[in-house]
């Protein structure tokens, strides 16, 4: 069901809990049940591929893209989506019409990502938010202008860095940072997608951008930049 | 209505962020957010930081485009979910809703004239002519058999095709578009012209002759020739199950039904030359072969030749 983000507008200036969740299976797609297409007839098969493809399939293009920068490899990535679309087909009578197809498509891939793909994966060391919540804390008042150096320093990182980074956020961080820094999705939309207020969306992104900050300048100083009047 | 910051309760930091990504659509607290931004430089630090974090990763890691095999292997996928929903559909008996062995055509009419008819006087008098008038037709040299199938068929149910085609084969009015032996060559010619993967059995003592492929009010049908030494002839039309779940083709549900539990469906004397038919699913699609063998002979030809 669609949910009313609009009516979470308070939760923008409520604490949220500074722990983050873990992504929970949802059950409404999992693999249970018996095979819902087993009780279609022949014609309601036809009619069924016909809507799905009207549906779901123009969405292929950002699941994958979220399924690449969350597994981090195009043959998972194809996997991923795959398993997505074959399930979303299996369980497509529980998708309610007028609602947000890409939001529920977006659901299914994160439960087959937490069925299949996080379970094999092993994991990198996570960074903790607790770490670097105090990074800027540190920062002198008589730094004026930090920002061109470490837009220097930043730039000269390398693509591996950078994702290693990424995939050293947990879970919950990772996939609002993806959502709204690389897939440019409004807070709104993420919340829809995650199904979480849009505080918690805002709370996770800030502290996800906080970790890979911290990250990105633990990688410069390893490559030899005096990141210090940065922080 | 503008509800500015709530001072007691707001996390200034995260707030920032909503900021940096222009989600804050309430105007008073956007201008409370400039005014600290412009107060404070440890904020504006940050401020400023997390944007460029931000547009440093969007930058580096712009949307891929969609690969074409990705897409390809989706779309197969739902067909092959597609394929094997209308198989289980298939060998569930779903196609056939009832349990009764199919009828005779005799039984069929003492049914109706018993059971569901009996007591409605223009019923019984619409089905009297009828029985008089298949009469006239089975006795006046019309095609003689006593398939109540083939008798009631229309023009799209699979069984009148094969009886059809294959008295059109006979005669010489229909003509291979490709006379071959070799079944890959048949194979391809199908899957180009009627977009469909044919059965194509190797039969015992008979050699494969040629295939036809051709247009049915929009389905495409496939036709095969096997012949003999001696000039004995076996036809089978296919058509893709398909066809029959989108009532494109008919094929009887009692019919259906019996091919579920049997494996086959085969009668013999459809028509005046004591032609035997056999009908049977093989990879998805529905074999219709028509022959003249007698039945006890197909009935061991076809064991050996459908594994």
């Amino acid at each position: 069901m669609k949910k009313d983000n609009s009516k979470k507008e308070p939760d923008i200036i409520k604490q949220e809990s500074l722990e983050p969740e873990i992504l929970q299976e949802n059950e409404e797609f999992s693999e249970g049940e018996d095979n819902p297409l087993d009780k279609l007839s022949p014609s309601e098969l036809e009619a069924r591929k016909r809507d799905f493809e009207k549906e779901a399939i123009p969405h292929m293009k950002i699941l994958f893209n979220y399924a690449l920068r969350m597994s981090g490899d195009q043959l998972e990535a194809d996997d991923l989506v795959q398993d997505t679309y074959m399930r979303a087909f299996r369980f497509f009578h529980k998708f309610e019409r007028g609602t947000n197809c890409k939001a529920w498509l977006f659901r299914i891939m994160k439960n087959c990502y937490i069925n299949k793909y996080r379970k094999n994966k092993k994991e990198p060391s996570k960074v903790d938010y607790e770490d670097v919540q105090n990074f800027y804390d540190s920062i002198r008042d008589d730094v004026v202008d930090p920002n061109d150096l470490e837009h220097k320093v930043f730039s000269n990182l390398l693509d591996d860095e950078m994702m290693n980074a990424l995939n050293s956020l947990q879970d919950d961080y990772k996939t609002v940072v993806i959502l709204c820094d690389l897939e440019g999705l409004s807070y709104e939309e993420i919340a829809e997608f995650l199904d979480v207020p849009i505080g918690t969306v805002r709370s996770r992104l800030h502290r996800g951008r906080k970790i890979l900050q911290k990250k990105l300048q633990d990688y410069a100083r390893s490559r030899g930049y005096s990141v210090e009047s940065m922080a | 209505m503008p509800m500015g910051l709530n001072t007691t309760t707001f996390n200034i930091d995260e707030l920032v962020t909503s900021y940096a990504d222009n989600q804050i659509s309430d105007p008073e607290t956007k201008k409370q957010i400039e005014e600290l931004l412009a107060k404070d430089q440890i904020l504006n630090a940050k401020y400023r930081s997390e944007i460029l974090t931000r547009n440093l990763y969007r930058a580096r890691f712009p949307q891929v485009e969609l690969p074409r095999e990705t897409y390809t292997k989706v779309i197969s996928s739902i067909d092959g979910i597609i394929a094997g929903a209308q198989k289980k559909i298939l060998a569930s008996g779903l196609l056939a809703n009832t349990q009764i062995e199919y009828p005779s055509f005799w039984q069929s009419l003492k049914e109706a004239f018993t059971e569901k008819f009996i007591g409605v006087p223009r019923y019984a008098f619409a089905i009297l002519a009828f029985v008089i008038i298949g009469g006239l037709v089975v006795f006046s040299g019309g095609k003689k058999t006593k398939n109540p199938y083939i008798l009631s068929g229309t023009e799209n149910s699979i069984m009148i095709q094969a009886v059809d085609s294959f008295h059109k084969f006979v005669k010489g009015d229909v003509k291979p578009q490709l006379s071959t032996s070799n079944a890959a060559e048949i194979e391809k010619y199908v899957m180009e012209k009627a977009h469909f993967d044919p059965y194509v059995p190797e039969i015992e003592n008979y050699q494969l002759s040629g295939v036809v492929c051709n247009e049915y009010h929009g389905q495409q049908l496939a036709h095969l020739f096997y012949a003999d030494s001696k000039g004995q002839l076996i036809y089978i039309l296919q058509v893709p199950v398909s066809a029959i779940q989108k009532r494109d083709m008919d094929l009887p549900e009692d019919v259906q039904k019996e091919i579920v539990k049997a494996k086959y469906y085969m009668c013999d004397e459809v028509d005046d030359n004591d032609c035997t038919m056999t009908l049977w699913y093989k990879e998805n699609n529905v074999c219709a072969s028509m022959t003249t063998m007698p039945k006890k002979e197909m009935v061991a030809a076809f064991t050996r030749f459908n594994k």
